[in-house]
């Protein structure tokens, strides 16, 4: 079963084609990998895929759990989140000056269950729900191992842990597809390879599909089920990591081609 | 018809005003987006610099603007060096609030120093008679600002499209960073952005204080209309500023001719807010978007 | 974090007896024989709850979900002028004080929410921009009722005189506890997300429009009210009472005290008051004084030369961060 399905969408800026035409999808569970030189397009696609910007054509559905098919296109990323989709970032945006625990909350407030008034008055309802959202987190920020850090503030976690508190913070929203841009950027190769265990261990623990853009080429390889290459904007090749590494047209795209 | 004809010129005049104010705040704007709370207040430094060149010095109308001018510009250059340039790489909000504090405390000396009564400029200072053309009578005092306006602004573009100062005040707007690197003093580049801009206050002050009453808070309302009239225009944007100005001055003039004075500020704001809502990047400005 | 009844039950005791102290102490000072805080002092004590419930207002706006608003003193206008109308309509007893407070809040708060839908997409200085011109708008729109109805430019006069100290005490302190559940709400931790990254917070669920037009609407229903108790408290109000000065007043409170620290705001607001005291026949000083500080605040905690830096470590004062500083709900 398909749980996201992206067709034909482009978008353009001005003049420029920054996405021509990619069709891509994902299956349930699948850990997908989406590689390709800088300014191929990669992270355009990522906030089309999580309602950031309106493609300017094709369609974008996502079928949840309960097996409704929904379309995207053009909505906006609080409820693009609400139906199960979440993200990473490039360049880290975590709520720097709030503890880690507090940014796993403020994953799941679109969830919460009392009123204002519920909470000036710390009502019952209040006091479950916030004892709900704190186990929940504490929960995930033991699978990536920040637990004893929740009162920390965000930008005092080397860098490795911020990526990981990202990643924990977009499972937080309750998420059923996961998009991780460069998850393993800046990261040391024995830091990578711990992430790369940390991310199969989400996977099956939180019943993920994960689709992530990456540039260590050893790390997609190690855990990409199936691989999405992009080059100025169009997919160049599609499929198992051997048959990438094998493609021409990736290694020409990588390379550059030889002048005979 | 008349009627009319002179409501216009009563907006190009005044509007010629707003656009002097206006650019000073759209060349600070475009190279530290900031917008410069104090710009107001160094209008009403330049009108009391005026009143007393004309009170203690006898001195005519342009000399008198040349040293409203003059001292304008100093004092542009030193709020800048002393209150902005420490918040340089700060939050835009922290150095919007230092400039909220900067406006208050050159009114509050000002009412220190020389109270908050009401003076005027003495009446034969900025009185030209009027001329008839075509059976319509025209107040040359209202002309006189229109031309020295437009002089004023025929001199900026010179400035900013020509000489080396221009080329490096448009590259320190363009990108901060970049221009330091190709070896722009940005520091110069933004001192001579305040002196420009406070010049024209300057001279707007003086011609402001002499069509209508000064006090040490005078400076408040032509300082918001003015910024309206750059945002109007398209903030950051030369051309926008100086429309936006004469735009702004002849829908005023025309609400209070025809509908009522009382409102006219009103419809100023609420012609402000419209553009923020509709086009925050004014009429000929360029738009930005953040990046994910 | 409070998770069961009994730890709830102690924070509330906890609260209503802080309250109940400060009330007592406030009460024993004013007695006649005692006379520390004479009638001159009670009229200033009183003005400090309002100006109290005022900057947590704003400070919920601006400091807590980072949303400039420089048109606070106009919704202080809408509540004043609500509940002035509804009184000198009404006999006065302590039910239409109440309703006529709660008009003003509610009033207040609509007419935020109306503003708010266009505007509060708008970002920092421009935000700052359009609510001061609505501020104006307000304001001129008053001016030009008629005199019968709100009293144009000439005001509003002779307002009963209902305001008194137990009541803007209460009014300060209800404002107090509410605005400091909601930072320790969910509610509170979105609004510190859209004000420290409105594009994550987006992506991580939180409806940002929704979570910056309840703050805006909550702000200004606490600025609604504060202005029904100024009406009830001043008795002559006009509309340049509540111009684009006043505003900037509230928001030097809310910058003094720091932003989005409401024990901050508080203090800020008793020492402000105290420093108008002193220097109450040198009003063009104190303003002046104001300003400097404001400059000053600004530069030590945002600047960014050598010799700043220094005496900030000096001074151990922290790098005021403007886009948020502390933890939501701490």
């Amino acid at each position: 079963m398909n749980v996201m399905q992206a067709d034909h969408i482009s978008i353009v800026f001005g003049g420029l084609k920054a996405v021509d035409d990619v069709t891509i999808y994902a299956k349930k569970g699948e850990l997908l990998g989406l590689i390709g030189p800088n300014g191929a397009g990669k992270t355009t696609i990522f906030n089309m895929l999580t309602g950031v910007y309106a493609p300017t054509k094709g369609s974008i559905a996502f079928v949840n759990n309960s097996g409704a098919e929904i379309n995207i296109k053009g909505m906006q990323p609080y409820k693009v989140s609400r139906i199960g989709v979440s993200r990473t970032f490039q360049n880290i945006r975590l709520f720097k000056n709030l503890s880690v625990l507090d940014n796993m909350l403020i994953s799941m407030h679109k969830d919460v269950g009392y009123s204002v008034f519920g909470a000036i008055i710390k009502s019952g309802r209040y006091l479950n729900i916030e004892k709900e959202f704190y186990d929940k987190a504490i929960k995930i920020l033991q699978a990536v191992k920040l637990d004893g850090k929740k009162d920390e503030y965000a930008k005092n976690l080397p860098y490795g842990e911020q990526r990981k508190l990202e990643i924990a913070r977009a499972i937080a929203t309750g998420a059923e597809i996961v998009f991780l841009d460069e998850p393993a950027a800046g990261m040391n190769p024995s830091e990578t390879e711990e992430l790369a265990d940390l991310i199969q261990i989400l996977k099956n623990e939180y019943n993920l599909t994960i689709v992530l853009i990456e540039h260590d080429m050893k790390f997609v390889m190690k855990i990409c089920q199936r691989i999405y290459v992009l080059d100025f904007g169009i997919l160049i090749a599609e499929g198992v990591p051997k048959e990438i590494k094998s493609n021409p047209n990736v290694i020409k795209a990588y390379l550059g081609e030889e002048i005979e | 018809m008349e009627l009319f004809i002179q409501q216009i010129i009563n907006g190009i005049s005044i509007g010629s005003i707003y656009a002097l104010i206006a650019l000073g705040y759209t060349m600070v704007y475009g190279i530290i987006k900031l917008i410069n709370f104090a710009h107001g207040d160094i209008l009403m430094i330049g009108a009391y610099v005026g009143l007393y060149c004309v009170l203690l010095f006898k001195l005519p109308l342009i000399p008198s603007i040349i040293i409203a001018m003059i001292l304008c510009a100093l004092l542009g250059v030193v709020t800048e060096k002393v209150a902005y340039r420490p918040l340089r790489n700060a939050p835009r909000i922290a150095v919007l609030i230092t400039a909220i504090g900067v406006s208050f405390l050159l009114e509050y000396i000002m009412v220190y120093f020389f109270k908050a009564n009401s003076r005027t400029y003495p009446t034969d200072f900025f009185s030209f008679g009027s001329a008839n053309i075509a059976g319509i009578t025209i107040p040359i005092d209202k002309m006189v600002v229109a031309g020295i306006t437009i002089a004023l602004m025929i001199l900026v573009q010179i400035i900013i499209k020509k000489t080396k100062l221009g080329k490096s005040i448009r590259a320190v707007s363009s990108d901060r960073d970049a221009a330091q690197l190709m070896g722009i003093s940005v520091d110069r580049a933004i001192s001579f952005t305040f002196i420009i801009g406070s010049a024209l206050a300057g001279v707007a002050g003086v011609m402001y204080g002499a069509m209508f009453t000064i006090n040490p808070l005078m400076g408040i309302q032509p300082g918001i209309k003015a910024f309206v009239a750059a945002v109007f225009g398209g903030i950051g944007s030369i051309p926008g500023a100086i429309l936006g100005g004469l735009l702004l001055g002849i829908i005023e003039t025309l609400v209070s001719a025809y509908f009522s004075s009382s409102i006219k500020d009103a419809v100023a704001f609420a012609i402000l807010i419209i553009i923020l809502v509709v086009r925050p990047s004014g009429l000929l400005g360029k738009n930005v978007k953040e990046k994910v | 974090m409070i998770f069961d009844k009994k730890t709830r039950a102690k924070s509330s005791i906890k609260a209503i007896i802080v309250v109940c102290i400060i009330y007592a102490v406030m009460k024993i000072l004013m007695l006649p024989q005692i006379n520390v805080i004479n009638p001159f002092y009670q009229t200033i004590v009183m003005k400090i709850c309002i100006e109290i419930t005022l900057a947590l207002g704003l400070n919920l706006i601006t400091g807590i979900t980072g949303q400039f608003s420089l048109g606070h003193a106009g919704f202080m206008s809408v509540g004043a002028y609500t509940a002035a109308y509804i009184m000198l309509h009404w006999t006065v007893n302590l039910a239409t004080i109440i309703i006529s407070a709660l008009a003003g809040g509610i009033v207040a708060g609509i007419i935020a929410f109306l503003i708010g839908i266009p505007t509060l997409r708008l970002r920092g200085d421009y935000l700052a921009i359009a609510t001061l011109g609505f501020g104006e708008i307000i304001r001129i729109l008053i001016q030009t009722t008629d005199k019968s109805f709100l009293g144009g430019a000439a005001g509003l006069s002779p307002i009963p005189i209902y305001s008194n100290f137990e009541l803007v005490f209460i009014m300060a302190a209800l404002c107090y506890v509410c605005i400091n559940n909601i930072l320790k709400s969910s509610y509170g931790r979105s609004m510190v997300s859209v004000r420290e990254d409105e594009i994550a917070s987006e992506s991580m669920g939180v409806n940002i429009t929704n979570v910056k037009l309840l703050a805006f609407v909550a702000g200004t229903f606490f600025a609604g009210i504060a202005g029904a108790m100024y009406s009830g408290y001043v008795g002559f109000i006009q509309p340049k009472d509540f111009g684009f000065m006043k505003s900037i007043e509230i928001l030097m409170i809310v910058v003094l005290g720091g932003l989005g620290n409401i024990k901050g705001t508080v203090a800020a607001t008793i020492i402000l008051n105290i420093i108008g005291v002193i220097l109450q026949d040198f009003a063009e000083i104190r303003m002046i004084l104001y300003a400097l500080l404001l400059i000053i605040i600004m530069i030590m905690m945002c600047g960014e030369s050598p010799w700043i830096i220094k005496m900030r470590n000096m001074l151990n004062i922290k790098k005021f961060n403007f886009k948020g500083r502390g933890k939501a709900g701490a």
